[in-house]
């Protein structure tokens, strides 16, 4: 199974409107939504039925229990992030600030101090045709690398034998996206002719190639600026990253986009454009489309 | 006993040392091997550190990996263990190029993703 992930680099290039009409395109039966800080694929990827959900497990945390402490303040003088409070004569841990070091644990005299595992987001599985695997991160929660894989390899374990797999990504080129990047056939970077889409591109190409990922980009609402959308095309060039097509920007488009529509349900100039960039990124990975 | 981080294939080199989900290794004097997975992938935090002391446990004297973080580095370093630079995707023939002296050590150790050395 080929593994296509989409990135952008900067937020709202047109990441998910894309995977959204790949998914159409190829009539994907496996796919999976990886950015857990904010997914959304879900809106515009109608799958029926209900997903199984399952809680997610980050790190451990501080508990304090409330029976054992008698209030005297050696965990909260040795934690180093000030994430131990007294409240009525007894010391609470705060959920936020603790990072699960344990050290409250190895000082307190009474052992009313334990590390407990803490929730740190839930998975959403639809395991059945299509496979859909997708996660959302809790507030605060900074395991999202590790969520990331975690929706992977549900993706990976439920797949029915299918050629194609199609992964929505995050924005930005941290922990999320460096464990999303890992495994995959290639990264389509969907970008936008703007000083920061330009900016950012830069940056999540060179994370790819840290990561020895293969890359490919295209440019969305490409119209908005023709000037920058051929100094993106130079840079591959420069850079020998295959440049996949422009896509027009469409207002019919993003408004069908808010109905929960993908692109590929619509008839317009920029659907016919996207249909291209999918046709040329299947030859990349050798899948007839 | 020669030591390779693998990917989920359990063929290629995996491009992460701390996060690879197995680990080839490769007894050099009953030229048997062996791919384990690696306890490191699943850890919450410091993978790297716990990859290392997976690799000193299993009595590993030379790494091969494409690149390593400084903190698992130290860990190495410490139960001296030699580390050289990874090329090409597959361990087989990394394997083979290191005994015939091809590979040349690890010279650079980054400083971990985290935003912390």
């Amino acid at each position: 199974m080929k593994k296509l992930l989409i990135l952008s680099g900067k937020g709202g290039t047109g990441k998910t409107t894309t995977t959204a009409s790949f998914i159409r395109f190829s009539q994907a039966q496996v796919f999976a939504d990886c950015d857990v800080d904010a997914p959304n694929l879900h809106l515009v990827s109608h799958v029926e039925g209900n997903p199984a959900v399952s809680d997610y497990y980050g790190s451990e945390k501080a508990w304090i229990d409330p029976q054992k402490c008698l209030g005297c303040g050696i965990c909260a003088d040795a934690c180093r992030f000030h994430a131990i409070h007294e409240t009525d004569g007894v010391y609470q841990a705060d959920e936020y600030a603790c990072e699960g070091c344990g050290v409250c644990t190895a000082v307190c005299p009474y052992g009313a101090a334990s590390l407990k595992e803490d929730k740190a987001g839930s998975l959403f599985l639809y395991d059945g045709n299509p496979v859909f695997s997708s996660a959302k991160l809790k507030m605060g929660r900074g395991n999202s690398g590790k969520l990331v894989s975690a929706v992977k390899s549900a993706m990976t374990e439920a797949a029915p034998p299918a050629e194609l797999a199609i992964i929505d990504g995050s924005p930005g080129i941290g922990c999320p996206v460096i464990s999303s990047i890992s495994g995959v056939d290639l990264v389509l970077i969907v970008t936008e002719p703007s000083l920061s889409g330009l900016h950012d591109l830069k940056r999540i190409v060179e994370t790819a190639s840290i990561f020895r990922a293969k890359t490919a980009v295209c440019v969305n609402k490409y119209d908005l600026s023709p000037e920058k959308t051929a100094e993106i095309e130079a840079y591959c060039q420069e850079e020998e990253i295959p440049f996949l097509g422009r896509v027009p920007y469409d207002p019919s488009a993003s408004r069908a986009i808010n109905e929960g529509l993908p692109l590929s349900e619509i008839d317009c100039p920029a659907r016919d454009a996207l249909y291209e960039v999918y046709r040329k990124t299947m030859s990349l990975l050798d899948i007839q489309p | 006993m020669i030591a390779v981080p693998l990917d989920e294939n359990k063929k290629d080199v995996c491009v992460s040392f701390g996060r690879a989900p197995y680990v080839l290794f490769y007894d050099t004097e009953t030229k048997k091997q062996e791919i384990c997975e690696n306890p490191a992938a699943q850890a919450q935090g410091g993978a790297g550190l716990k990859a290392a002391q997976f690799l000193v446990d299993h009595k590993v004297n030379v790494l091969i990996t494409i690149r390593c973080g400084q903190n698992a580095a130290e860990v190495l370093q410490a139960a001296e263990m030699s580390i050289y630079e990874a090329q090409g995707t597959d361990a087989e023939t990394n394997l083979a190029a290191y005994a015939e002296g091809k590979l040349e050590p690890l010279s650079h150790f980054h400083a971990g993703f985290h935003g912390k050395a």
